[in-house]
């Protein structure tokens, strides 16, 4: 992903190198202001656990393997201004020390990994993060989904300088890099993933630029909350459902159905017992046979349906805690 | 003796060893792609200095290792391309191998220079050095402890990765990565908290956010002696290169 000196031409270096300039002159400003320059010893060891990182090979496919990369999970764990210090501070360190990407290409390089490989997947995960992190698989799985996207990004976003450049044909390049980072993004996934499981068991506080959720939180109550809030949404999601969908249903004969037909038992079938039960054949029996009446029993069989599970569990959580106790999601 | 008048190790003002590198770099990939000669001239200049800061062969060819994948990816799309297009006859093959062997000593002429004017790598004379050319003071200071930390970090992941392997962990397919990442996530707690120690022993010692340095940048007769060779034989073979097409 490091793009060495002479894969670029000047102007493209150039503009690279403007674009990347702002947003660090700017996330410099900010993390200045956010954490001090006094908390650059935080970053520096953060920046070096990244850079220790960045030599961890996994494998990928039958006898190669891809690295870490970690922009995003620098803007998770220290925030994003804090992120894009460090993660540029890494790609100065590497090509001036290391020889690692070219001093023509640092703009390219920091873009790449800094910019479209971190502030603009931790942007992705702040908007979609706050609306589906509410467990811990889907908070995870939310970093894990934009740290595969970091790198296809990036990938990306490289393929398209080199092509811009005349390197190499786009048509070529661009599938190429996206295709290969796709596996490779899936490994950097997975590392985010045990990443940040660990921080979240351990030290939720250190998530400064992801913090999770008021659910995942060791509160007994903001848990209970939180459930009864996604239990209610769902009733109202069933119920709309069911009041405005299921009359639209298609009047065509199931599977079951179907094979009765062709097999030629359905009178076979009885509805003496069924016609006794107030919403027989999907209708509410004071609505006759409209449309209205099919939703007014969905949504009355929904209700009902939600009200007998509440109760069904309430009955098994206390079975399993004998002395009444309530069951926090922790165990405690 | 005044401290401020003591000569560091390296007599070189750090601000001349970045503008050598970026200027000699910017040289070679403005050189337009028509002969080999001046890319050949250019690396004497590296190879001078290579010669006498005394970089070692297998430091060169570690660097010159982190060329290859992006290289690999270069020459593989283009020749793909080349096949896919060769019946309308637009690229020839010795075009194809010509542009890749541009890109192949640019960026190899590149390392080489990295490896030429960065001498050993003294972190903080070149984090002294990108202050003094206007690199905001914060990212100097992370990508010092940054380079303090890491080979402690990475002995210290080496050292997680052994524990797991005693115990039967051997990471051979890409679901092993999660299993990984539980490994270096921990390795990421101790990090932090350590950075918090470090802070705090800095904060104890008078830290207020930038590091003290015992020599002052200051110019002299020596960054000319170096920039002479460094910077002004390659834009010359440069300005040749143009005039002679």
């Amino acid at each position: 992903m490091h793009i060495p000196d002479g894969f670029l031409t000047l102007p493209v270096a150039a503009a690279t190198g403007v674009a990347a300039a702002t947003a660090v002159g700017y996330a410099a400003r900010r993390a200045g202001r956010e954490m001090g320059e006094s908390a650059v010893p935080v970053l520096g060891v953060s920046a070096a656990f990244i850079f220790a990182a960045q030599m961890l090979n996994f494998p990928v496919l039958a006898g190669t393997s891809g690295h870490f990369v970690g922009g995003l999970l620098a803007c998770l764990v220290v925030g994003p201004w804090n992120g894009v210090v460090v993660m540029t501070a890494i790609v100065l360190l590497q090509a001036l020390l290391m020889g690692d990407g070219g001093l023509t290409a640092l703009g390219a390089n920091v873009l790449n990994m800094a910019v479209v490989g971190g502030l603009l997947p931790w942007l992705l995960v702040r908007a979609l993060g706050g609306s589906v992190r509410h467990t811990r698989t889907s908070y995870l799985a939310v970093a894990g989904v934009a740290a595969w996207l970091a790198v296809v990004l990036a990938s990306a976003a490289c393929a398209v300088e080199l092509a811009v450049s005349g390197t190499a044909p786009v048509g070529a390049v661009l599938p190429a890099m996206v295709l290969v980072h796709s596996v490779i993004g899936i490994g950097e996934g997975l590392l985010t993933v045990g990443i940040i499981g660990v921080l979240l068991s351990s030290r939720p506080e250190l998530l400064r630029g992801y913090p999770p959720p008021l659910s995942l939180s060791p509160s007994p109550a903001g848990f209970r909350k939180r459930a009864w809030g996604v239990a209610v949404t769902g009733l109202v999601v069933a119920v709309l459902l069911a009041v405005f969908v299921a009359p639209w249903a298609s009047s065509q004969p199931d599977g079951l159905e179907r094979v009765a037909e062709t097999q030629a038992f359905t009178d076979r079938a009885t509805d003496q017992v069924a016609a006794q039960t107030p919403l027989f054949d999907y209708q509410f029996p004071l609505l006759g046979d409209t449309p209205w009446s099919t939703s007014a029993a969905g949504a009355m069989g929904t209700v009902v349906l939600f009200g007998l599970v509440v109760l069904l569990g309430r009955a098994l959580g206390r079975r399993a805690s004998p002395d009444g106790a309530e069951i926090g999601h922790d165990g405690t | 003796m005044d401290g401020d008048r003591r000569l560091p190790a390296d007599p070189l003002d750090p601000r001349a060893r970045l503008i050598a590198l970026l200027g000699f770099v910017v040289v070679v990939v403005a050189t337009p792609p028509r002969a080999a000669w001046p890319f050949l001239a250019y690396a004497l200049v590296p190879a001078f200095f290579i010669g006498y800061e005394r970089v070692s062969p297998r430091a060169l060819a570690r660097r010159l290792l982190f060329l290859g994948p992006l290289l690999l990816t270069v020459v593989g799309t283009r020749l793909l391309w080349f096949l896919l297009q060769h019946d309308s006859g637009q690229p020839t093959l010795q075009n194809e191998v010509w542009l890749l062997a541009v890109l192949g000593m640019r960026s190899g002429l590149a390392v080489l220079a990295v490896a030429a004017f960065m001498g050993h790598g003294d972190i903080n004379r070149l984090a002294q050095g990108l202050r003094g050319l206007g690199v905001p003071a914060i990212l100097t200071g992370v990508m010092e402890q940054a380079y303090r930390y890491w080979r402690l970090l990475w002995r210290e992941l080496g050292l997680l990765r052994d524990a797991a392997g005693a115990r039967g962990f051997r990471p051979r397919h890409l679901g092993d990565t999660v299993t990984l990442g539980r490994l270096t996530g921990s390795l990421l707690l101790r990090s932090l908290q350590r950075a918090e120690r470090v802070h705090h022993a800095m904060l104890g010692r008078g830290f207020a956010g930038t590091f003290p340095t015992s020599h002052p940048l200051r110019w002299s007769r020596y960054d000319a002696l170096f920039l002479l060779p460094a910077l002004i034989l390659p834009a010359a073979i440069c300005a040749a290169s143009h005039l002679v097409e």
